[in-house]
């Protein structure tokens, strides 16, 4: 067309060539220089506006402008002209420069405005205005509805094969049919000239460009009609086209089945407050939320599956979390203080609980798991700097700190159990060292016994002897626990008596299993959240647990050595600090094995003792092992040791026996006293509950559960109903975690945090199941609460909450039993499971 | 003889041409374009339908109203013809949705074999009209 515009026997071309020559004659004084006609064209968009009314916007105003590149350049020197100015800026040569320009000038005179004219009127570019008018419409809306689901999953993303050509080659087709006619020329009137530097035959009768389709630099977005802008009025027939760009398989067979579902699942993360303060929305978020259920419900509706609750109340739920969510992200935003944070964010964390749990519809509570599963991490990935992601993660270990915290404090007959362990351990090490021969061994092990059975005794007694009338107000227990605990001992009834009795081998061989597992454990508590740091770990562990039955205990020791070593190349700062320590022991044991005499042995017993701590369980094993190299060193390995032990776990296990009836007594002692004394007090509840739970004998829990109905109200019998059915499906629910399986590292996650969950609970039901600890332990749960009311009134929310859950994986939940934690502890497993899960 | 109407058939043809110039012919080459060595002359004003407007539902964003304009076409706007124009209008539309605004160009260049046109807008149907219309440019 443009080509065809300077042909100089029509009116246009003879104008054109007609100025050309009179401004050369005008500035060299002659007519027969070379004309360069070689000028790239651009069609570039001059205006678009756009009016918007009630969901609606019309296109009121458009024009395409028709420019020469210089010009076109000069205007837009970062777009994607520029890139390609080099190319045309090489067909100016210096010395034609001028006569270029001569040509530009009458060429923006005379002919751009015929094209522009043609471009924006005339039948031969009907069709780029089409193009123009949908690429409008499309700006606009890539504009107006940045948070649109279309927006999301389909603008910008290049999935063109809803829109594909026909024809894949027909690019090429036309530009060599353009070659083509480039070399023939349109006409053969201007001869081809010679450079005058190159001496280059150059055809200087074309025009270059192209068209550019960039529209939002010119977008007007209008809430009215102004004066100037193109009526509404059609110039043929109106008509509405309804279209739903996913049925009509364009936007589906471009975007991706899984895609669509993944993009709509994002969306709500999103949109999250930092992104929307990144991104001004436009449309109001009702909107949007409103976008966001019906997207989902449509797909949900067509067989994709969503983890989403129901669109019914899709939409309040959105608001309501994205309140929470501000509060969260406003908070977090403004602390510092990592340990507040962590407050902060528990809290947080209970509110999102409390805010799904006002929904009306919760037959899909699928909805918890969809939230925990993307709007959680997305809070958690989302933040907007490293040092802000930093702050979660270890808001988040605190977090895990504070579940292991708890277990640490978890009552060990009062006692913690770290100090427990503590002292076992110095116990067992007075025992080894202070014995000079196996007698004395024996006889000081003997003692100590003794002395532990002496204490119960007496302390009982004398309380037997009294009237006690007012025993049910003193429960003498934690006195006397107390009292052992201030002399500096532990009485050794806690999980690791069965060793006393057990072949010793196999005792040592456990207690290194178990050594090696805690190990792991411990460096879960400490690393931070590196993903190679954690992939890493997880595949060690299940090498460990698969072949530590078959492995030597100097193999597993190496393999947890090995372990460490490798998790501190990753760069861990803690794994270091962990790797260093367990270097130490690594130490220690090759001092203890090259020691010449007992002195040397022992000082490296003692350093070991009081400088170095992996795990404290771990120490107390390895404290176990020693006994038995000493053992061996001493000769009293195999023959000697379980020779000393027997005789003394007979021993225990009289003294056991006789505890355990001493506490059928008292027990019984308890009931009689609140049957007597005719009101029940809520101390007697906890009491009663506590017998009723784990008395040491079936008539005495048979009583006390008589009692409590006979005394108690309905929220209270509705509690203890609670509690049984959650004593009695406690197995059910380990079988539940054991059946668990799932490559998402995620559920990973959350399967070691339920093994150790698990763990625990077993491990309490040993304990229960020990005659002696039992009614104490019972007692101690419950010793943080006031009364039993509210006790119950803590259960009673925490049940009432899992059942509102109304899903499988909540009523397994159900079924852990909340006596067997505090309720602090189970809501923050609680809260790091529903995380993970 | 045969050979003296050949001459006189060549003298004819070439009197018709030197004396009307180049033959304004539509041949038919790629597209419909105007073959090489053909002009282009201007062309009437000319309103082709064309999408004027969208509505979009919040209630359901997968849905669009596209409100068209069938301009001069004559197109009745139940026929089917008026059907195949607005898909691929509608086509133009997502085409210019999903790709991005610096990819919406191109450039026929004999300089530039390279850069022709951006391989996803090539790929499309918008693409290759765009190309055609850039011919038509030239």
């Amino acid at each position: 067309m443009t080509a065809s515009l300077i042909y100089p026997e029509r009116a246009l071309g003879k104008k054109f060539w007609d100025n050309v020559y009179t401004k050369a004659r005008q500035k060299y004084g002659v007519t027969d220089i070379p004309i360069n006609t070689f000028n790239k064209v651009w069609i570039v968009a001059d205006k678009a506006k756009v009016l918007e009314r009630n969901n609606t916007a019309y296109v009121v105003g458009s024009h395409l402008k028709v420019m020469l590149e210089e010009d076109y350049l000069s205007l837009q020197k970062h777009s994607v002209a520029s890139s390609s100015s080099s190319s045309s800026s090489s067909s100016s040569s210096s010395s034609s420069s001028l006569t270029h320009t001569l040509s530009s000038q009458v060429i923006r005179a005379i002919i751009l405005p015929a094209l522009e004219k043609e471009v924006n009127q005339g039948q031969n570019f009907a069709t780029l205005r089409q193009m123009f008018y949908s690429m409008i419409i499309a700006a606009w809306y890539k504009a107006a509805l940045k948070n649109a689901f279309l927006n999301q999953v389909y603008s910008n993303k290049a999935k063109t094969s809803g829109v594909l050509s026909d024809d894949p080659s027909v690019k090429e087709k036309i530009f060599r049919q353009y070659l083509r006619a480039y070399k023939k020329g349109v006409f053969n009137y201007i001869k081809e000239e010679t450079d005058s530097v190159t001496q280059e035959i150059v055809p200087r009768k074309y025009f270059s460009g192209g068209v550019l389709g960039r529209i939002s630099n010119v977008l007007v977005r209008e809430p009215e009609l102004q004066p100037g802008d193109d009526s509404m009025k059609a110039q043929g027939d109106m008509a509405m086209v309804t279209t739903e760009v996913v049925s009509n398989n364009a936007v589906l067979s471009a975007v991706p089945r899984d895609d669509l579902v993944q993009s709509s699942q994002t969306l709500v993360s999103a949109t999250s407050p930092m992104e929307a303060a990144r991104e001004p929305v436009s449309m109001d978020k009702e909107i949007m939320y409103t976008e966001v259920a019906r997207v989902m419900h449509y797909l949900r509706e067509n067989g994709y599956l969503l983890p989403l609750g129901s669109v019914k109340t899709l939409n309040v739920k959105f608001q309501l979390l994205d309140k929470v969510r501000s509060q969260l992200l406003s908070k977090v935003k403004s602390q510092k203080d990592s340990k507040i944070l962590f407050d902060v964010i528990k809290s947080l964390f209970k509110s999102y609980y409390s805010v799904m749990n006002t929904f009306e519809d919760r037959s899909d509570m699928n909805i918890f798991a969809e939230f925990n599963e993307h709007v959680l991490p997305a809070l958690l990935t989302k933040s907007e700097t490293l040092e802000k992601l930093k702050e979660w993660e270890m808001a988040l270990s605190q977090l895990y700190e504070y579940r292991n915290m708890d277990h640490d404090h978890d009552y060990m007959g009062g006692v913690r159990r770290e100090r427990h362990v503590t002292r076992h351990n110095h116990w067992l090490s007075e025992i080894l060292f202070k014995s000079k021969s196996p007698k004395e061994l024996t006889i000081w092990g003997e003692k100590t016994i003794d002395n532990w059975l002496d204490r119960v005794g007496r302390y009982n007694k004398k309380n037997k002897k009294s009237k006690r009338p007012d025993f049910i107000d003193s429960i003498p227990q934690p006195e006397w626990l107390s009292r052992m605990n201030d002399e500096g001992w532990d009485p050794p009834w806690g999980r690791y008596d069965a060793g006393w009795a057990q072949p010793v081998e196999a005792t040592i061989k456990e207690l290194f299993q178990d050594g090696a597992l805690a190990v792991i454990a411990s460096l879960k508590e400490s690393i931070s959240r590196n993903p190679a740091t954690e992939a890493l770990l997880l595949k060690r562990e299940k090498e460990l647990i698969q072949s530590i039955d078959a492995l030597s205990l100097v193999d597993q020791k190496d393999k947890i050595r090995e372990l460490i070593n490798d998790l501190a190349l990753l760069g861990d700062k803690q794994i270091e600090e962990l790797a260093e320590e367990y270097r130490a022991l690594d130490d220690f044991c090759n001092k203890y094995v090259q020691a010449s005499d007992f002195s040397e042995r022992y000082q490296a017993v003692q350093d070991f003792i009081k400088s170095f701590s992996v795990h404290p369980e771990f120490k107390h094993r390895v404290l176990w092992w020693i006994l038995q190299q000493e053992g061996e060193k001493n000769k009293l390995a195999l023959k000697g040791i379980p020779a000393w032990l027997e005789p003394m776990s007979q021993r225990l296990r009289k003294g056991k026996e006789n505890i355990n009836q001493q506490y059928v007594d008292m027990q019984e002692m308890v009931l009689t006293g609140i049957r007597s004394s005719g009101e029940i007090s809520d101390d007697d509840r906890s009491r009663l509950l506590g017998i009723a739970i784990s008395g040491n004998d079936m008539a005495v829990r048979r009583d006390a559960r008589e009692i409590f109905y006979e005394n108690t109200n309905t929220i209270d019998v509705s509690f203890l109903e609670h509690i049984f059915v959650i004593e009695r499906t406690l197995k059910e629910f380990i079988r539940f975690l054991k059946d668990i399986k799932s490559d998402n590292p995620f559920v990973e996650r959350a399967l070691l945090e339920l093994r150790r969950f698990r763990h625990d609970v077993e491990r309490d039901i040993h304990y229960q199941n020990d005659v002696v600890g039992a009614p104490i332990q019972a007692l101690s749960y419950w010793g943080s609460a006031k009364g039993a009311s509210e006790k119950a009134e803590r259960i009673g929310h925490l049940l009432d909450f899992y059942e509102s859950l109304d899903n499988e994986e909540a009523k397994d939940i159900l079924r852990v039993s909340p006596l067997r934690e505090d309720v602090a502890d189970l809501m923050a497993r609680l809260d790091i499971i529903f995380f993970c899960l | 003889m045969k050979n003296a109407s050949l001459v006189v058939l060549t003298l004819v043809n070439f009197l018709i041409t030197s004396s009307i110039g180049p033959i304004p012919v539509y041949a038919q080459a790629v597209l419909n374009l105007p073959a090489p060595g053909v002009m282009v002359n201007l062309s009437p004003v000319y309103t082709p339908v064309m999408i004027k407007g969208l509505k979009v539902h919040p209630d359901n964003p997968l849905l669009f109203d596209f409100i068209l304009d069938t301009g001069d076409s004559g197109l009745k706007i139940n026929s089917a013809e008026f059907k195949i124009e607005s898909q691929r209008l509608i086509k133009y539309f997502l085409a210019a949705l999903t790709i991005t605004e610096g990819d919406l160009w191109v450039n026929l260049s004999p300089y530039e074999k390279n850069r022709i046109i951006p391989q996803e807008l090539g790929n499309t149907e918008m693409g290759r009209d765009m190309l055609a219309q850039d011919y038509v440019l030239k």
